[in-house]
């Protein structure tokens, strides 16, 4: 009894990290969408490039990389908007997309011509493969730092946008970016801002995708660019609180259904957890949460 | 102070206005009264750079307006006091005000406060919980933290209840022997034309009279404006 | 030249040579080139009719799906199952049912299968994703994109799993692509030029009027998802059998990429710019490709080897397309309609086929003078906190002209939005001829009798005038050749008939709002509802517009509701007034008692000018 007690608990805790995980990579997509109307394709490449930096300077130590890592991060992410997004600003969402999944190309082959094709290894400090016995509960490190990173992210962006000046504008952009520009609100500032902390955001995400598996590859940023795609879907449209859930949702059900799926079904877990968004939203077209249309939206 | 000369601005594709000229000068107030459809939100939203006009020159302090973002032009000192209040509902009164105030606000900030006491009282509430009137006293008191060298109104009595629209005025009219400069828009006539010292009547698209508030309370081309041919 | 169709014979003449020259350069390849050189040119004609099949989705609905490719996949590894002889299958699939694994079927028989089969599985997948948001279709679609592909790169004892087929045989040649994709290119053309490719083609210019004309989003949008399916499934099954081996990864995000390239370089509206595209793109893709081993510019300048270059390459052509040139290099036009051949048929006016003539004043649906009334009931709307309407009651017979006035913000438009199924009233009932509508979508009120038109004039502007017009009646289902008459008719009415080739986007605003009327009225209703139709019209215009519309309902015999703040046009036209104030009716009667009536005129002009104080 005891024994499946602890099982459960630690299939929970393997859950939540995951969700945490996801949950980060949500909000990453979800910032942008709200304050600027666009879903970004080219999301999975600010967490491909980060991760990738991460290998490049694998000599240095640790945390130096890492710093490095969310540098690159926040560099791209501003670089991108300003080169390829501002112009389709004003262009209709079929063309944003479009052009977002351009950009996910050119950086998916540019790394791919830069480095190689096939993924590399990289080599993460050990205290992160090892385990802390929490209780009777053996957590690996790397989940405890999942899930502390996902609180204080959750945390700090909750502070950025409730207490800070910048974080201000950007709630009002978010809900009304014409009127906020005639009270002098500076329309690129704001994106520039929201453009940086998804950066930020999705670097972090790289990194422990690499302290995971410790694997890079070209094509890494694919899943999570769709998770984050149909957290955003799935927790309503244009919220940032949706977002987190929709993430929560998805790591959470991905992670159980690799421990408790019959082994036939195991390699067909991704494809059973991106169905069944798509029945949520039959049932409910405007998402878990319901969009946000005058209400809320971060 | 500000200067319009030939504007022609379209909206949705069709031109709206068709050559309209105006000026305002430092201390003035002006009104612009015309029915719907006759361009006057076209009008304010050229001269706050929300609309981008066809032809014609927009100038304001001998700058030229044209071609300038929204956030320039409001930083240049014009604030407006959009139609329909456009508060931001999810954010509380008080993020409302602070996200007006500029740098210095914090003694702008007590005196606007002094001016609406309800804001004051307001302050922690969710901005959508706020009646109409209380709506549009924090929409003026926004535009207010601006410091504005120009205050633009665009129908501040549209959907009040008459003893709302009083308060409004009364501010408008403390803010007037203070000799603060504005323009106001309203599809009311009577009470703008009375109001202000000069205004245009704008229909079709075209300024179709203008003079002091005497000459326009005996024009017939006010009611004709509106109500079309007498049958 | 008769009005049967939507162009001139010879501009649809023109548009059909394309599929011609394919075939035709199909055979000379076939028949001159060398291998290597007819192997690529296969390859590119079977990423054509994958973008041919990319092309009647997206390029019609204005949606994006990154999934089609799924279909392409599906069709490949069906025709692949099929060909592949039974010793081959039971190594590489050993769990394949008996029936696929035994059967060894040619290349024609194979394929169509695979269509039929790819088709199937994009009704299925259709059928939920369609039903998602117009922002969501993206994104749904990719994801069944990579559960398609996580399917086939992990049932290994069906599929042959990530290392895939092999050994599939090689029956594709030159001549076969050719035939097929002047096939699909034909098949792509038939559809946007029928009344589903019309109806899907207007919720491309602008959904919420489509929605006002009756068409239904999610049907049209599954019905060219679907043949969608069907093009890249042979497009699938065509290149596998070309190049003999086959993998999850060939026809996944890569793939996609390169497709949707081709298709939004040449320009995603027209079939043309999906041929021009796939072409040029894959010149391009060619020849970067070569760079890619290293080689040397003019013998000076030595560029070393770089993979990936191409692909680097067409992400870049991707981005500037988007950015400097969004209709792509056929702006978005069909072989037929590019500016030569357009000016010198531009002068030809669209008549009207004889038979439709002699029914002159010959209307589908309006019943003159039966009984029956648009009426709305104790109609209460608050929105945010605001009244909006207030217990309001309307009355509108057929061949009756009613106007509804008042000051900015009293709520007309919110009303014309309940009664048209735009907006859901909190309290209060509308009823069409004595049945309740309250809950009906705009496009059931539609098919039922109810036409509007909107403050803007939401043109469809991608389509001509008269096929913007006739899409008004197939979106109430008449059939193309009678939707073309009756726009003709209806365009020569009011004055448009010169404009019928000319693009609807480009006329001058009065004439756009002409045209939303027109749009409306070939709908065939019993009440139309007018949103300010004289704005921005001067005075010549207004009073042509006023005699149109007696004409309109003198012929047509609707009742129409007029929003206007011209009280001239109002006044001219209207046998009764009904003014709102404050989401309230202030009251209700003929222009005269109502211009006269000191409420009205207070609640425009304020107090002092309506006790007589002024003038």
């Amino acid at each position: 009894m005891l024994e499946q007690m602890t099982d459960l608990a630690q299939s929970l805790i393997d859950a939540l990290a995951l969700g945490g995980l996801y949950a980060l990579i949500a909000i990453g997509v979800a910032l942008i969408y709200t304050v600027m109307g666009m879903m970004n394709f080219a999301q999975g490449e600010f967490v491909m490039l980060p991760a990738y930096a991460l290998y490049v300077l694998a000599g240095l130590p640790f945390a130096l990389a890492v710093g490095a890592a969310l540098a690159t991060g926040i560099a791209i992410a501003v670089l991108a908007e300003r080169v390829a997004f501002r112009p389709v600003r004003n262009a209709d969402l079929a063309a944003q997309l479009v052009t977002s999944l351009a950009v996910a190309t050119i950086l998916q082959n540019v790394v791919s011509a830069a480095v190689d094709a096939r993924s590399q290894s990289v080599a993460t400090p050990e205290v992160l493969s090892e385990s802390s016995q929490i209780g009777a509960v053996s957590i690996p490190n790397l989940e405890i730092l999942t899930l502390a990173l996902t609180v204080i992210v959750l945390g700090g962006l909750g502070w950025l946008l409730y207490r800070t000046r910048i974080g201000l504008e950007m709630r009002a952009a978010a809900e009304n970016f014409e009127m906020a520009r005639l009270l002098g609100v500076r329309a690129n500032r704001v994106i520039a801002i929201a453009f940086a902390i998804s950066g930020a955001l999705a670097a972090t995400v790289g990194v422990l995708i690499v302290m995971q598996t410790g694997q890079v590859s070209p094509t890494m940023g694919l899943t999570p660019v769709l998770v984050g795609f149909i957290a955003v879907v799935i927790g309503g449209f244009g919220r940032i609180f949706g977002a987190v859930i929709g993430g929560l949702v998805l790591g959470v059900l991905s992670s159980l259904l690799g421990t408790y799926l019959p082994d036939g079904l195991v390699p067909f877990r991704d494809a059973i957890v991106f169905s069944l968004p798509v029945a949520i939203l039959i049932v409910r077209p405007q998402g878990l949460l319901g969009a946000a249309t005058g209400e809320a939206r971060i | 102070m500000l200067e319009l000369r030939g504007l022609k601005v379209a909206y949705g594709g069709v031109e709206v206005l068709h050559g309209v000229e105006m000026s305002l000068g430092e201390g003035e107030v002006v009104g612009v009264v015309g029915p719907n459809g006759a361009g006057k939100s076209s009008l304010l939203r050229a001269i706050c750079g929300l609309a981008r006009p066809n032809a014609g020159e927009i100038s304001f302090e001998g700058r030229s307006l044209r071609g300038l973002a929204p956030e320039e032009i409001a930083r240049l000192g014009i604030a407006l006091v959009p139609e329909g209040r456009q508060i931001f509902g999810t954010l509380t009164v008080a993020e409302n005000l602070r996200l007006a105030a500029r740098g210095d606000g914090s003694e702008t900030m007590e005196q606007v406060l002094e001016r609406l006491p309800i804001l004051r009282e307001r302050a922690g509430q969710r901005a959508d919980r706020l009646s109409g009137g209380e709506q549009q006293q924090l929409a003026v008191a926004r535009a207010l933290l601006r410091k504005p060298r120009l205050l633009i109104l665009d129908e501040p009595s549209l959907g009040l209840a008459p003893k709302m629209i009083d308060v409004i005025y009364g501010l408008l009219e403390e803010l007037r022997t203070e000799g603060a400069t504005m323009l106001l828009v309203e599809q009311n006539a009577a009470r703008t034309i009375d109001f202000c010292q000069r205004s245009l009547v704008l229909a079709g698209g075209k300024v179709r009279a203008s003079g002091r508030r005497e000459e326009l309370q005996r024009n017939p081309e006010v009611l004709r404006a509106y109500m079309g041919r007498q049958l | 030249m008769s009005g049967r169709g939507l162009r001139s014979p010879a501009s649809a003449a023109a548009s059909l040579v394309v599929p011609l020259v394919l075939v035709a350069l199909a055979a000379a390849v076939g028949a001159s080139g060398t291998p290597s050189f007819e192997e690529t040119v296969t390859l590119i004609l079977c990423n054509l009719i994958i973008v041919l099949g990319l092309q009647i989705f997206i390029g019609n609905s204005g949606v994006y799906s990154f999934g089609q490719l799924g279909f392409a996949a599906s069709g490949a590894y069906v025709a692949a199952l099929l060909t592949l002889p039974a010793t081959f299958t039971a190594l590489q699939t050993p769990e394949l049912p008996k029936l696929i694994a035994d059967a060894q079927l040619g290349p024609l028989l194979s394929t169509l299968i695979a269509a039929v089969a790819s088709g199937l599985l994009a009704g299925v997948v259709g059928w939920p994703l369609m039903r998602t948001s117009t922002l969501a279709i993206p994104i749904s679609t990719f994801a069944f994109l990579i559960v398609a592909y996580n399917v086939l790169a992990n049932w290994d004892p069906v599929t042959g799993g990530s290392s895939g087929l092999v050994s599939i045989p090689r029956t594709t040649d030159v001549m076969a692509a050719g035939l097929w994709a002047g096939v699909a290119v034909v098949v792509a053309l038939a559809f946007k030029w029928s009344a589903s490719g019309y109806r899907l083609q207007a919720t491309r210019e602008d959904e919420v009027a489509a929605r006002s004309i009756g068409i239904g989003l999610m049907r049209e949008r599954l019905t060219a998802f679907t043949i969608s399916g069907v093009l890249c499934g042979i497009g699938g099954a065509l290149a596998v059998h070309q190049s003999g081996v086959l993998s999850p990864t060939t026809f996944y995000f890569a793939a996609s990429v390169t497709t949707i390239t081709m298709l939004v370089v040449g320009g995603a509206r027209s079939v043309l710019g999906a041929v021009v595209g796939t072409v040029a793109v894959a010149t391009v893709n060619e020849l970067l490709r070569n760079f890619e081993e290293g080689s040397s510019v003019l013998g000076l300048i030595s560029i070393g080897a770089t993979p990936g270059l191409a692909a680097i390459g067409l992400g870049l052509i991707l981005l500037v397309t988007m950015v400097a040139l969004p209709e792509g290099l056929s702006g978005g036009r069909e072989a037929g309609e590019l500016e030569p051949i357009r000016r010198r048929l531009r002068s030809r006016a669209l008549s009207r086929s004889p038979a439709a003539a002699a029914t002159d004043r010959a209307r589908p649906r309006s019943a003159r003078g039966s009984a029956g009334s648009l009426r709305a009931e104790g109609v209460s709307l608050a929105f945010s906190g605001l009244h909006v309407l207030r217990g309001v009651e309307l009355e509108l017979p057929p061949g009756e002209a009613l106007g509804l006035i008042g000051p900015n913000g009293a709520g007309k438009t919110t009303l014309v939005n309940v009664l048209s199924g735009f907006q859901a009233p909190d309290s209060g009932s509308v009823f069409l001829d004595g049945v309740e509508v309250t809950s009906w979508s705009p496009a059931r009120l539609a098919r039922a009798g109810l036409g509007r038109t909107f403050q803007a004039a939401l043109p469809f502007a991608g389509l001509t005038v008269v096929e913007s017009v006739a899409v008004g009646a197939m979106g109430v289902g008449v059939g193309q050749r009678e939707a073309v008459d009756l726009a003709v008719n209806v365009l020569e009415r009011l004055g448009l008939g010169e404009q019928a080739q000319h693009p609807a986007g480009l006329q001058p605003p009065g004439n756009q709002r002409l045209l939303g009327i027109a749009r409306a009225l070939a709908t065939g209703p019993r009440y139309l509802l007018l949103d300010e139709p004289a704005a921005g019209l001067n005075d010549e215009e207004c009073r042509e517009l006023v005699a149109i519309l007696r004409e309109v309902i003198q012929d047509f015999g609707c009742g129409i509701l007029l929003i206007e703040h011209d009280m001239n046009v109002v006044m001219d036209l209207c046998s009764r007034v009904q003014v709102l104030d404050d989401g309230e009716t202030v009251m209700v009667g003929t222009p005269e008692e109502v211009q006269a009536h000191p409420a009205v005129v207070e609640a425009y002009l304020g107090t002092s000018y309506a006790t007589g104080a002024h003038a």
